[in-house]
């Protein structure tokens, strides 16, 4: 199972001992993403970046989609396909939400399941991410060659950012080499 | 040879034919997807035919069938495999005759649950699995598909070497 790993920082504003605040904090996979991507692009302010835009994908489309997913009549693969529920298709609509906080990651591919769910998939160089969504839970994994298989699941309505960090940061960010463990702020 | 003088044991070289009726189960490439064969609900078993047992004519009209165009499910075309490969896969492919002469069923070996999602571990075998037999599957989009009979390729697994 997917752990959000969490790293120990220590904010320390520069060098200077007189301005040294050393307040523990904990900072996510999402955290370290942002922090990485900011750091590689300085000239770009953090919010406008990551504000629910969804301007470079049609998150509305999608989202039209999956909506019409929810009209499926049973059997709609001719091999005894369920519809899906109006709960599911919420919780996908959710999960749609959640991916606009990320603009640069692209649409997943998204179809629906012989037994009534759905999937999204994102296949990149670096692997897959996949997602399935149920009535009550959530699965998925990380196929990162590179690294091994990450396993994900939980309850459907916990699928958060961080979540979606951890697929957008393995699948289409390039890989800083040394992890960040501890932050420090300068003036 | 009458059909029910065939064995119930299907040998590795048979083909094995899915009727393919979802939009969904092809890409806009025109490629099968992966979830072309996931499991019936509520069952470890995909449904497909033994062709070399009742012919392309019949696997098309079973495949018909199943269509329905007042709901856009409509007979797209045939996908083949072998039974080798399937059992490659480390799957097997059973004889179930009980629904009618001709019919098999590829066994996952666990079930799909009605609204239900697989523990991750299972849920990447199978993925896996699909996407691999999705990928090596002969798909022949029906170039007649009004028709009652095939006329399109033989329905005879021929295993293509991609790049991936």
């Amino acid at each position: 199972m997917l752990s959000h790993n969490l790293v120990q920082c220590q904010p320390n504003i520069g060098s200077d001992a007189n301005t040294s605040s050393v307040l523990p904090l904990e900072v996510t996979n999402y955290e370290q993403m942002i922090f990485s991507y900011l750091l590689k692009n300085k000239s770009r302010s953090l919010f406008p970046t990551f504000l629910p835009t969804g301007i470079k994908y049609d998150r509305n489309k999608l989202k039209n989609f999956i909506n019409e997913l929810g009209e499926l009549e049973s059997d709609w693969d001719g091999h005894g396909g369920l519809s899906i529920s109006k709960t599911i298709i919420n919780h996908a609509i959710k999960f749609i939400d959640i991916i606009s906080f990320f603009p640069d990651l692209p649409n997943p591919e998204v179809s629906p399941k012989s037994n009534g769910i759905i999937s999204f998939i994102w296949e990149t160089s670096y692997g897959e991410g996949y997602i399935e969504i149920g009535n009550t839970t959530y699965s998925g994994y990380l196929l990162i060659p590179s690294q091994g298989n990450i396993f994900l699941e939980g309850v459907a309505n916990s699928i958060n950012e961080a979540l979606i960090g951890d697929i957008y940061w393995n699948l289409f960010q390039e890989k800083i080499s040394t992890p960040i463990t501890r932050i420090y702020y300068s003036e | 040879m009458d059909l029910d003088q065939w064995p119930t044991t299907i040998n590795d070289d048979e083909n094995i034919v899915r009727g393919i009726c979802s939009p969904f189960h092809v890409s806009k490439k025109g490629e099968l997807t992966r979830r072309a064969y996931d499991p019936t609900p509520n069952t470890d078993e995909v449904s497909v035919f033994r062709s070399d047992m009742i012919g392309a004519d019949i696997c098309k009209q079973k495949s018909k069938e199943l269509e329905n165009p007042t709901v856009k499910k409509v007979y797209r075309g045939l996908a083949v495999l072998s039974a080798k490969k399937i059992r490659e896969e480390e799957i097997d492919v059973v004889d179930s005759r009980g629904h009618f002469y001709g019919h098999a069923d590829i066994k996952h070996g666990f079930k799909v649950m009605a609204g239900e999602t697989l523990k991750p571990e299972i849920l990447l075998a199978l993925e896996t699995r699909n996407k691999k037999l999705a990928k090596i599957a002969n798909y022949h989009p029906d170039p007649f598909s009004a028709s009652s009979t095939w006329d399109g390729p033989p329905l005879i697994f021929e295993h293509i070497e991609t790049d991936s």
